[in-house]
């Protein structure tokens, strides 16, 4: 087990340093340059190979490689071109930020879509089931985006029930501490809710799909024979072999969150890594897009293994095919 | 009251799904106590239909119809509730299936599968349904018991499987064992070393066995009675020595043309030889008359 986790962790971590370095040429190949993004196009020319210069971009490939990889070893990540700050300063004021939006939306997601697909699965084949189902269907359908906007005009700008942008109030530093946790909640529902909503719907319908197919399995009928109650049958029995295929969903779900947090933070104004990483693609500051990228490569790795370590823990066999 | 332990009176199912499409057709038998008998038919002709039905484990799904009356000993199972049910499930009537690799539970340990059925029919502690485990691999033939109840079904072979599946389906000491084709998923030279262990477990026990099969050879070997089933009837049913010698249906005369070989081996006397070989000579005839 603790062999199986180490050879998937070593993976992981090769696959997030030849991320980061084919990010780096990426960039590199990419058209525009972080000088050329700073000045206006009809600005003077010289100004922007100054820059250019000043920033290192006219020297060979690779000894511009050679120096960002030294750079990465000694743990210094660089200086954003665009506000000339550490990138590591940058991340230290976003990453939390981003976190505050995505771990709420990542537990609303477990915790309602596990809910309502196990409240579904009791009413296997009703109407509500099959309706239920329908719109499960069509919100999975719906881009976050949509959803975002559609959630704006109705609650922010037609009822004026709650913020539409950013974190906090800009009266935060004069509120009670009573007011100031309303404030930061109620800035947090809209992100929140429109990131969770799809969420919820996809592992509700799949809650519901695997536990359906583990209800057909012959050990479940084995344990009726042997008297068991369909209680214990159900919550024990057939949810513990549904989670394994629900946990592999949710590791690779993780980063699907973390990709529709990008779009959230920009509609509501959230300043986090999502919207700093459109930022700095714009601007083609180098360091912080290949920090950023970094930071999300990593998410998406510990989830995944933190996925595969719990479906180990969970299901015997997995433990078996490692060893 | 009459002195059988299982009586099944016109037991009739029927699939309703994609079509209705009756399956089991008013089924009609009893068991005595500690009785061996044997339910012989072709694949598809109904008979792990019939044995779920017994259990009435059809309730679930509303996908089958069932009727007509099981009995054991008082109570009558048709009119249970699902509570009352599962007091007789895995108590009074154990069950072993054809693949145990499926019918257990993948992820719980095969020990805790043991207990947990021990525990849910007797008011035996956490401690004192461990030890009765134990015991029970024991004597299913596990050795040592302590290791293989750690085991996951997945780490044992297919006969140390169904021999887990015997420990459970015996675990409270229930008086009839329905054995679905125990030994099918099996090699052959297990099957016969797993068949005399399960009936001679079933007779130190005093328990009747309710043997499901497709080979007619296992059951003439094992079994004290036999029914045949045919496309969803019992065609025919009798003591095992008056089904070999005047089979009745035209199914049960091929089906024991086509197992002469093995009622030789199971009957070694001499006159019942010689008289069965005209049997099986005429009924070779008749099979391919038929």
């Amino acid at each position: 087990m603790v062999n199986y986790l180490l050879r998937k962790g070593g993976s992981g971590i090769l696959l997030v340093i030849g991320l980061i370095v084919v990010t780096f040429f990426l960039l590199r190949f990419s058209p525009g340059n972080p000088a050329s993004a700073a000045y206006d196009p009809n600005g003077k020319a010289d100004a922007v190979a100054k820059m250019q210069d000043d920033l290192g971009l006219n020297e060979p490939l690779a000894s511009q490689f050679i120096a960002w990889i030294t750079g990465i070893l000694h743990g210094n990540w660089g200086t954003s071109y665009a506000d000339h700050r550490p990138v590591g300063e940058i991340l230290k004021q976003t990453l939390p930020n981003t976190l505050f939006l995505t771990i709420p939306a990542l537990l609303i997601q477990l915790f309602f879509g596990i809910l309502l697909g196990l409240w579904q699965i009791t009413q296997k084949d009703s109407f509500v089931d099959r309706s239920l189902n329908t719109l499960n269907l069509i919100l999975y359908a719906i881009p976050t985006f949509w959803i975002a906007l559609v959630l704006v005009m109705v609650f922010s700008q037609k009822l004026g029930f709650l913020p539409s942008s950013q974190m906090l109030s800009f009266s935060y530093p004069e509120m009670s501490i009573w007011q100031r946790l309303v404030d930061g909640l109620s800035h947090l529902v809209l992100p929140v809710v429109s990131m969770s909503l799809v969420s919820v719907a996809v592992t509700s319908r799949y809650v519901r799909y695997c536990i359906a197919e583990v209800l057909n399995q012959e050990y479940i009928l084995a344990a009726r024979a042997r008297g068991l109650s369909e209680k214990r049958i159900f919550y024990k029995h057939a949810f513990r072999n549904a989670m394994v295929p629900l946990i592999t969903l949710i590791g690779q779900h993780f980063p699907a969150l973390v990709g529709s947090s990008i779009v959230i933070e920009l509609i509501f104004s959230w300043p986090g890594m999502g919207r700093l990483i459109v930022f700095s693609a714009f601007a083609r500051d180098y360091p912080v897009i290949i920090a950023c990228t970094f930071v999300m490569a990593t998410f998406v790795v510990i989830g995944n293994l933190l996925a595969d370590a719990i479906s180990a823990m969970v299901d015997p066999r997995i433990r078996l095919q490692s060893s | 009251m009459s002195s059988s332990l299982l009586e099944v009176e016109n037991l009739s199912v029927s699939y309703l799904e994609p079509q209705p499409v009756c399956v089991v057709d008013r089924v009609t038998f009893c068991i005595d106590y500690g009785e061996t008998m044997a339910l012989v038919g072709e694949s598809g002709s109904g008979k792990t239909t019939l044995a779920k039905a017994m259990l009435r484990l059809f309730d679930h799904s509303g996908k089958a119809l069932v009727s007509g009356n099981i009995r054991l000993e008082d109570s009558d199972l048709a009119g249970l509730s699902e509570a009352e049910l599962n007091k007789i499930r895995g108590k009074k009537i154990g069950i072993i299936f054809q693949e145990p690799l499926l019918a257990l539970n993948p992820v719980f340990r095969v020990g805790a599968q043991i207990a947990e059925t021990i525990r849910l029919h007797t008011k035996l502690h956490r401690k004192a349904a461990r030890e009765r485990a134990l015991n029970l691999l024991t004597q299913v033939g596990l050795n040592p018991a302590r290791r293989i109840y750690r085991f996951f079904p997945h780490q044992l072979s297919g006969g140390m499987r169904q021999r887990v599946m015997i420990a459970i389906a015996f675990a409270c000491r229930p008086q009839l064992i329905i054995a679905d084709e125990p030994t099918s998923a099996l090699d052959a030279p297990l099957r016969s070393d797993l068949m005399s262990f399960l009936v001679g477990h079933c007779q130190r026990r005093r328990a009747a066995l309710l043997l499901i099969t497709h080979d007619l050879g296992l059951a003439l070997q094992f079994s004290q009675k036999i029914m045949i089933m045919y496309r969803g009837k019992i065609v025919e049913q009798g003591s095992t020595a008056s089904i070999t010698m005047r089979p009745q249906h035209p199914y049960t005369q091929r089906l024991l043309a086509l197992n002469a070989k093995s009622i030789l081996d199971s009957i070694d006397d001499s006159y019942r030889f010689l008289n069965l070989a005209e049997h099986c000579s005429a009924n070779l005839v008749s099979q391919s008359a038929w």
